[in-house]
């Protein structure tokens, strides 16, 4: 199987002693790998290291072979991200937005940018400014703007942040349909367990920095009736059983 | 290149796209036109006796504007690439694609330097075409191409110290602060210390001065231009260092 990510010995520690420690997994084509663990256990910290957003205390990453610190734009040719808030310019419209960000990729089409609106159900806003724009609506405008060069590695990080129960299931449709058609890796964050074992087909459980385990979905729920049991038990074998 | 040009595009279109720029530019021409008419109306009055200087008003406006104008542009540009988008977490968008941190840097300043540039030729055509139509003509026009030209020098070193504050907050607003108390402060200093005027290199902000109309002295230009050039070294080398190991 083709390696897509190749996460070592992450480290990425701030001065308060937050942060993630020796984060370890690797992503092969068509897997989606869901990061579960609950706020401020590290998961975005993770996606920025593993982007280059920030740089790594120690650890290296490779993406498609290539170390995103030595060889970023070889690294990051072929994947889209959405990392926290979307990263949208307000005072463009959402046509604009995808334009700007379609110049960075060789051979996007004015066509492409339709295409991408349409999936995305904001065909019929492309001339409105992003800022005029709901939660929901600026969440999917940067689903856009990830998948919007056909990357073959897509990190969404909380991606149902700000979306209705029909934007959910949509999102969830859409990373389904691209991972089996095309073939598409995906490394998803959320603390919401549903959402991951609903999508994804691999889970590392992450918690207050730590990678408790990284299993196959199957393997997860082998021996407990849901993700969420799943979640527990590997917390309660690192910290103790929850006292009331 | 192509990344790098791309980034040019997007960062000049992304500056474009803000009203308040197009609205400074029209307050420009507006400047240039209030002094024309200022100066038809006193002449009117004072039955020609009074005169102040439409027919170099080419030169005339472009001390204040070097010295004022444009660099608030600069600050407010740079502000608006820099420390808005790191506020505001827009950055992103484009340190998650395939781009260097470098390309993008340059991209940015190459950016607000081409609106820079578009604020002097429209400084420029505007005064030229003042001259040209109510002084009897253009008396000095290669003089006054030349002296616009050599201003993007100086410029481009305070638009390299404008990006190097920039990388050392996170506030859009405190970095337009110190900038224009930092900007204040060199210019006080080089006024009130004529011998520190030299080194500072806000001393060379009419950078035109010293090539047009005299003999030039080269040891003491190549001095002068190696000063900027350290400055820009410094602020360029400092600003990029800041700007790469940025945590967003």
């Amino acid at each position: 199987m083709d390696k897509i990510l190749e996460v070592n010995q992450l480290t990425k520690l701030y001065r308060n002693g937050r942060g993630i420690s020796r984060l370890s997994l690797t992503l092969e084509r068509g897997d989606v790998v869901g990061l579960l663990g609950p706020n401020g256990s590290g998961k975005t910290t993770a996606m920025k290291a593993i982007v280059g957003l920030n740089h790594a205390s120690s650890g290296s990453v490779r993406i498609f072979g290539y170390d995103i610190e030595t060889e970023y734009e070889k690294a990051m040719e072929k994947v889209g991200c959405l990392i926290e808030a979307p990263a949208i310019y307000e005072f463009l419209t959402a046509y604009a937005n995808l334009k700007l960000m379609s110049r960075y990729h060789p051979g996007i089409s004015k066509d492409r940018i339709d295409e991408i609106l349409s999936i995305v159900r904001l065909d019929r806003y492309k001339k409105d400014k992003a800022g005029r724009f709901s939660l929901g609506m600026k969440q999917r405008l940067g689903l856009a703007m990830a998948l919007l060069s056909e990357p073959e590695l897509i990190i969404l990080d909380e991606p149902a942040n700000g979306l209705d129960i029909e934007g959910i299931i949509e999102v969830r449709e859409i990373i389904l349909k691209l991972s089996k058609e095309k073939g598409v890796t995906f490394l998803i964050s959320s603390h919401i367990a549903s959402e991951i074992e609903k999508t994804c087909n691999k889970v590392a459980i992450l918690h207050e920095g730590e990678m408790l385990s990284f299993d196959t979905m199957e393997d997860a729920l082998k021996l407990n009736p849901t993700l969420e049991d799943y979640f527990l038990e590997k917390v309660r074998d690192k910290r103790g059983p929850v006292i009331l | 290149m192509k990344l790098y040009l791309a980034g040019v595009r997007n960062e000049f279109e992304k500056l474009r796209a803000k009203k308040k720029y197009f609205v400074f530019l029209i307050i420009e021409i507006a400047i240039c036109v209030l002094l024309l008419l200022i100066e038809t109306a006193l002449k009117r009055v004072s039955g020609g006796l009074f005169n102040i200087g439409i027919v170099d008003m080419s030169l005339v406006m472009l001390t204040f504007f070097i010295q004022v104008y444009i660099p608030l542009i600069i600050f407010m540009a740079s502000c608006d690439l820099f420390s808005t988008e790191i506020q505001d977490g827009t950055i992103k968008a484009v340190l998650m694609r395939p781009i260097s941190r470098l390309k993008i840097f340059l991209g940015k300043i190459t950016a607000i330097m081409l609106l820079a540039c578009v604020f002097l030729a429209s400084l420029f055509i505007t005064t030229i075409l003042i001259e040209a139509l109510f002084s009897g003509g253009v008396r000095n026009f290669w003089v006054s191409f030349g002296a616009y030209a050599l201003d993007i020098v100086p410029l481009f070193i305070l638009l390299l110290m404008a990006v190097l504050i920039n990388q050392s907050t996170k506030s859009s607003t405190l970095a337009m602060f110190v900038l224009i108390l930092t900007y204040t402060l060199l210019m006080i200093v080089g006024i009130l210390i004529p011998q520190l005027s030299g080194l500072l290199f806000t001393g060379y902000s009419q950078w035109h001065n010293i090539w047009i109309g005299q003999t030039i002295p080269f040891w003491p230009m190549i001095s002068k231009i190696g000063l900027l050039a350290g400055y820009g070294t410094i602020f360029m080398s400092a600003g990029y260092y800041l700007f790469d190991r940025r945590e967003i």
